[in-house]
């Protein structure tokens, strides 16, 4: 125990299956954007996971997913039990769920990419997904200050979204030189594009519309598909 | 003239509210609000129709998104050009001047060019008179310390330190 990294060496899936072989009670906890991500452990049996306002087998498979932060192993016990299957099939679910949500993700970046260079006058387009991971960068945007500032924008657009009642944030648009700059997240992504100063905003504020529609309407049908399908393995 | 402005009874603050009043009635503005350094309205429409808390926790999500964005922007960030917020049920459009913030409220049918010449003359109401900027921007909460201080989360504080931390261009 006192084991200490980074997921880009060691992944969740591993790190649980060395903690259920050797049968130790330990608290997995990984550092992340969104408040620490915990997984605890019993004689070998995974028992309880959080990580923000997630709990239980819900929280692992999110937690599944993470592969990049700093981790840390404890010799702590669990403050409640939320888990009450083997941890082999756990993390064959969540990996298996995981695969195809990646498998989803990618097609729908690549189309959300596809859709927005058709604008006239893109001359740059940068997509990066919520944890982080660049997926699209047309014009060499330098991502980093790029998707802090997505972020950043967009969750001071849920707060104002919030106390005004104004409904959900299309987008967040501003002048950076000769450029109009468009910020918005659409699904699991933020992306941000820069258009020439002068361009009607009117053909780009539609097709964000259109895409986070389509975005929508997709969501609805993978939903109740994906709950069938898990309805079936059961 | 809102209470604020009036105290300071100079013919610039007279002339600065004469060329917000304007707005309040343009085509798609529902309101509109200028805040000063400290986030404590200064003027704004007489039928504004927010109350006092909403409006405060919406004024200091669009102080620190323009301080986080002035940040990010460096020396490209136009005092003269707003940053735009398209909602689902409206716009919000949000200038920095001189440390203030000046908030419009819009719908749809917002008439953005003429908006952006009437906040022309308001720049250069302040740009004529040093007491006037000194009122507005005065207040030790202004800076990315203030936004830093203020984020919701770990997670906003990290994102303000990687633009912060970034220089210019990145």
């Amino acid at each position: 125990m006192g084991l200490v990294g980074n997921l880009s060496d060691l992944n969740v899936a591993n790190i649980i299956e060395l903690n259920c072989v050797e049968r130790h009670s330990a608290q997995l906890t990984v550092k992340t954007r969104s408040g620490d991500a915990m997984v605890f452990f019993d004689n070998g049996e995974i028992v309880h996971a959080r990580w923000g306002d997630l709990k239980g087998t819900e929280a692992l498979y999110h937690i599944l997913r993470l592969s990049d932060g700093e981790f840390h192993v404890t010799g702590t016990t669990a403050p409640e039990r939320t888990i009450f299957e083997s941890w082999k099939g756990l993390v064959l679910d969540g990996m298996r769920a995981f695969d195809e949500t990646r498998r989803l993700q990618d097609d729908i970046a690549q189309s959300l990419a596809d859709e927005l260079k058709s604008l006239p006058g893109v001359s740059r387009l940068l997509v990066v997904s919520k944890d982080g991971t660049v997926v699209h960068n047309q014009g060499g945007t330098p991502y980093e200050r790029a998707y802090a500032l997505s972020a950043f924008l967009t969750a001071q657009g849920s707060a104002l979204s919030d106390a005004l009642h104004f409904g959900p944030l299309n987008y967040a648009a501003y002048l950076r030189g000769r450029e109009k700059e468009f910020v918005f997240n659409c699904d699991q992504f933020f992306v941000m594009l820069a258009v020439p100063r002068s361009a009607d905003i009117r053909p780009t504020s539609a097709l964000i519309e259109t895409i986070r529609a389509k975005l929508k309407a997709s969501e609805n049908e993978l939903v109740p598909r994906q709950e069938a399908e898990e309805e079936a393995r059961r | 003239m809102s209470a604020p402005l009036a105290k300071l009874f100079t013919p610039s603050a007279k002339a600065l509210a004469e060329a917000l009043d304007p707005i309040g009635a343009m085509p798609g503005v529902t309101d509109y609000l200028l805040v000063d350094a400290r986030g404590v309205p200064v003027a704004r429409t007489s039928h504004y129709g927010y109350d006092d808390e909403r409006l405060a926790l919406a004024t200091e999500a669009l102080r620190r998104s323009g301080l986080v964005l002035r940040a990010y922007l460096g020396a490209d960030a136009p005092e003269s050009e707003p940053l735009a917020l398209r909602f689902s049920n409206g716009w919000l459009l949000a200038w920095w001047l001189g440390g203030a913030t000046l908030v419009v409220f819009g719908r749809e049918g917002l008439d953005l060019p003429t908006i952006r010449m009437r906040v022309s003359i308001v720049h250069r109401e302040l740009a004529e008179s040093r007491r006037l900027r000194r009122f507005l921007a005065s207040g030790p909460d202004s800076g990315l310390d203030w936004a830093r201080a203020t984020a919701q989360s770990d997670e906003e504080r990290c994102w303000i330190d990687t633009i912060a931390g970034g220089g210019r261009d990145g």
